[in-house]
């Protein structure tokens, strides 16, 4: 049993033997492939530390020569490194002070800033950030700020880095550049002509409103940029009179490539465009080219009615029949109408190119046509009379009417004269001066008559009066009650008879002309007329206001109240007669009233009794006279006279007198 | 397999059963390391298959119990070497729910090579939990006694259930209720 015993044991133990020698070989081998591992290891480990210290190398010297300021900061802000170029640019040096780059972002810029680097985290990295930064002189920058993110080797984020690039200067000429750019497009939007400007693969780079509203496109200038023009002259042929001679034309354009200025188009509508071609170039490089479509159709209608007015206008000089003659500032004739070529007897041919003063030589008048042309070219108008020889040699008088012609600068280019032949007219106006002194002699021949007929009739009148008065004194007593009737009745045919040659003497100086023509007033008139009118006393004569002071001849006014005035006295019939003077005064004449409570006159007498002769009651006062001898003078006086009256009651007699 | 699971096994059935017992299944079985095992090298499976069978017939006890016995024994094999591995768990729970993605992980870096079971975790709460086990070797009551000691480690007990999947017990459901 023992020894059964020692033999497992035995076993056993030599089990334990040969695990322990397999352990130890196990552990040999793998302590010689240790081995190898870590010399292989160790081989990697250096050329890695080799590899390192280049990299570092290369990336000290890039971060040291960097010409723009590289920073590196941990996540909190705060900056751990920065390079010379930084230090120089931000003004802070970390190795003197802590800086945040919080503190180093410009306030406005603070969201944008906070919003990148919170990306910047998520991310990784960023690029183009660009924003304003404050430095320590608290000088605003514009930077360009390309960063990443600084891991370790667990993949953790533990710090930033940048490149910050001094873009102020750029940003400034780029603003400024932008500015330009802004006010050239608004310029270019806002033009009068449409404008497109084609790249040059005819896609549109600009174009405006004006081209838009020309082209009846129905959006905005902004949305056409980018688009595709090789097939626009076909969409818009349409709009055009000769839809196919506008495409061809433009491809003709297209095809040469040159500058094409001023080509007339005409639209459906009427609308004439004139278009402008400008090829651009940069070098031998075509970059695109330029259209641009101007509206003429204003100017040229202008234009046109310009020149049919002018056309009008030659046609009425041509035609008129006043010579018309053109002279610049040497005298030499420029223009004749058709009125001067006949009026002269010369042709257009002879006049045109001699001085003036040589085709119508006469020397008494050299001297007022110098004059006058002196004083045109200082540029008075002025009208004058000459008298000269036509080509036939007959002694013409012109009336010529003369004014400076100025050219568009305002500066007197020569002459226009305006020439009425006044030959006839003054042969004429001879006669009519002799006709008149004739006509005064015979008028003043017929006065005299008039005066001499009168004093004549009145002579033997007179005599027949005394006669009559010696025959009853020396019969007295012996003459019947019957003869002496009759001798009255003779007595008082005779005073009618002396007041009717009276009375036409009246009437004819009535129609006198009227010499003196000054103010005359008719207050002072009326004080004369009490003087001379017989008025009883139970009339009044009431002048109800102030008489105005009317132009004329105060005699001639005189006529005409005393008539009225007198008639009224003498046809009252009431126990207080009232005679009212009155006036309204209009515009261009005096209307006058004199209105009387006397018998009235009948309607159908109202026009006779204007009429010479003409008395309604047959008594010695009345001749008929009066109320002629009143309308005489009132029409004289270019005014009119008329009546209202009730039979009875009363007569208002109405006058005018122009003013 | 790993010459510790081998060398382990043995230290067990000497201590249990004395050296004879050893040498005798050693004797009995027909291995081809001649049943000379070091706890780092690698041995074939079928070798502990023959042991357990022939500690099986000469004990009278069966497989299943042996590797049940061997399991817990084996917790204490962890205990000495890991003993910081168990130290970061504070709950059975916790610590067997995570076998598959920290203890084999761990237990790989003494051992390369060394082949596990699969744990799936099927359900987990506070207090239960339930695992698939998949291996090929069938050795689920070895897994059984290492759970129950890890309960134990923490000063608690449960409720193991186990239910064979499929009969030949490579794929067993463990259903682990915590008391």
């Amino acid at each position: 049993m023992a020894q059964e015993k020692v033999k497992i044991l035995e076993r056993a133990l030599k089990r334990e033997k040969s695990a322990r020698k397999a352990a130890e070989k196990i552990l040999e081998n793998k302590s010689r492939d240790l081995y190898f591992i870590s010399e292989e290891l160790k081989n990697a480990n250096f050329q890695l530390e080799n590899l390192l210290d280049e990299k570092s190398s290369q990336l000290q010297g890039v971060f040291e020569n960097i010409n723009d300021a590289y920073l590196v900061i941990n996540l909190k802000g705060e900056i751990l490194k920065m390079n010379d170029v930084a230090i120089d640019f931000f003004g802070y040096n970390i190795d003197n002070e802590k800086v945040n780059v919080a503190h180093l972002i410009h306030p406005d810029d603070k969201n944008y800033a906070f919003g990148s680097f919170n990306n910047l985290k998520k991310e990784g990295s960023f690029t183009n950030y660009i924003a304003r930064v404050l430095t320590k002189q608290k000088e605003v920058k514009w930077v360009q700020i390309n960063a990443t993110i600084i891991y370790n080797k667990e993949k953790t984020a533990i710090a930033a880095q940048g490149i910050v690039r001094d873009i102020t200067s750029n940003k400034e000429a780029e603003d400024l550049l932008k500015q330009s750019e802004n006010r050239l497009s608004s310029l270019i939007l806002n033009l009068d002509s449409a404008v497109l400007l084609e790249d040059e693969k005819r896609q549109i780079v600009l174009t405006n409103t004006k081209f838009c509203e020309i082209f009846k496109i129905p959006v905005s200038p902004e949305l056409l940029i980018g688009q595709d023009c090789s097939d626009a002259s076909e969409q818009s042929k349409i709009l055009f009179k000769d839809p196919e001679s506008f495409v061809t034309r433009i491809n003709e354009i297209l095809q040469n490539k040159n500058q094409v200025l001023g080509d007339e188009v005409i639209m459906t509508d009427g609308t004439i465009l004139e278009r402008d071609f400008i090829p651009i170039a940069i070098g031998p490089k075509y970059q695109g080219h330029l259209w641009t479509y101007k509206n003429v159709t204003l100017k040229k209608k202008y234009s046109k009615s310009l020149e049919s007015q002018k056309e009008k206008y030659s046609s009425i000089i041509a035609n008129m029949n006043l010579g018309l003659i053109e002279v610049d500032n040497e005298d030499e004739i420029l223009m004749v109408n058709q009125s001067f070529v006949e009026m002269s007897g010369y042709t257009k041919k002879e006049l045109i190119g001699k001085k003036g003063k040589e085709i119508f030589p006469i020397d008494e008048e050299q001297e007022t046509i110098s004059l006058q042309n002196t004083k045109r070219l200082n540029g008075e108008s002025n009208s004058y009379e000459i008298t000269v020889q036509n080509k036939k040699g007959v002694n013409k008088n012109w009336f010529i009417s003369g004014a400076p012609n100025y050219n568009l600068n305002g500066e007197i280019i020569g002459s226009i004269g305006i020439h009425l032949d006044i030959t006839e007219f003054n042969l004429l106006e001879k006669q009519n001066a002799k006709i008149l002194i004739e006509l005064e002699k015979r008028n003043n021949e017929l006065h005299e008559y008039a005066h001499i007929v009168s004093h004549d009739l009145k002579a033997p009148l007179r005599s027949i009066d005394a006669l009559v008065s010696w025959i009853k004194s020396d019969n007295e007593g012996e003459l019947g009650e019957v003869t002496i009737q009759n001798f009255e009745l003779i007595e008082e045919t005779l005073e009618t008879m002396e007041s009717l040659i009276f009375n036409v003497l009246e009437y004819s100086s009535a129609g006198a002309v009227i010499e003196k023509i000054k103010g005359v007033d008719l207050n002072s008139v009326f004080d004369d007329l009490r003087k001379i009118i017989l008025i009883p006393e139970n009339i009044s004569v009431n002048i109800l206001k102030k008489l105005p002071i009317v132009k004329g001849d105060s005699t001639k006014f005189k006529q005409i109240f005393q008539n009225l005035v007198s008639n009224a006295v003498k046809f009252s019939n009431k126990e207080k007669g009232v005679i009212e003077i009155d006036y309204i005064e209009e515009a261009s004449f005096y209307l006058f009233s004199v209105k009387d409570n006397g018998i009235g006159i009948e309607k159908k007498h109202h026009d006779k009794i204007f009429k010479i002769f003409h008395s309604l009651n047959k008594s010695k006062e009345s001749t008929g006279i009066g109320l002629s001898i009143a309308k005489r003078v009132v029409e004289l006086y270019k005014g009119d006279i008329w009546l209202e009256s009730e039979e009875g009651k009363g007569t208002t007699f109405y006058f005018t007198i122009k003013k | 397999m790993k010459g510790i699971v081998f060398t382990e096994l043995l230290d067990l059935v000497e201590s249990k059963f004395g050296l004879e017992m050893v040498d005798k299944i050693i004797h009995q079985s027909k291995l081809e390391s001649k049943g000379i095992y070091t706890s780092i090298g690698t041995y074939s499976f079928s070798e502990m298959l023959q042991l357990l069978q022939h500690l099986s017939a000469n004990t009278d006890i069966s497989i299943d119990a042996l590797l049940l016995v061997y399991g817990e024994h084996f917790f204490s094999v962890i205990e000495k070497i890991y003993p910081g591995l168990l130290a970061t768990y504070k709950d059975p729970i916790e610590m067997l729910s995570s076998i598959e993605n920290h203890i084999h992980i761990e237990v790989r870096k003494i051992y390369p090579g060394a082949e596990f079971p699969t744990f799936i975790v099927e359900e987990k709460t506070e207090k239960s939990l339930i695992m698939i086990y998949k291996s090929s070797r069938a050795m689920h009551h070895f897994g059984l006694g290492l759970m129950n000691k890890t309960f134990q480690y923490f000063n608690s007990t449960a409720s193991i259930v186990l239910e064979k999947i499929k009969e030949d017990g490579t794929e067993v459901k463990f259903i682990i209720t915590k008391n």
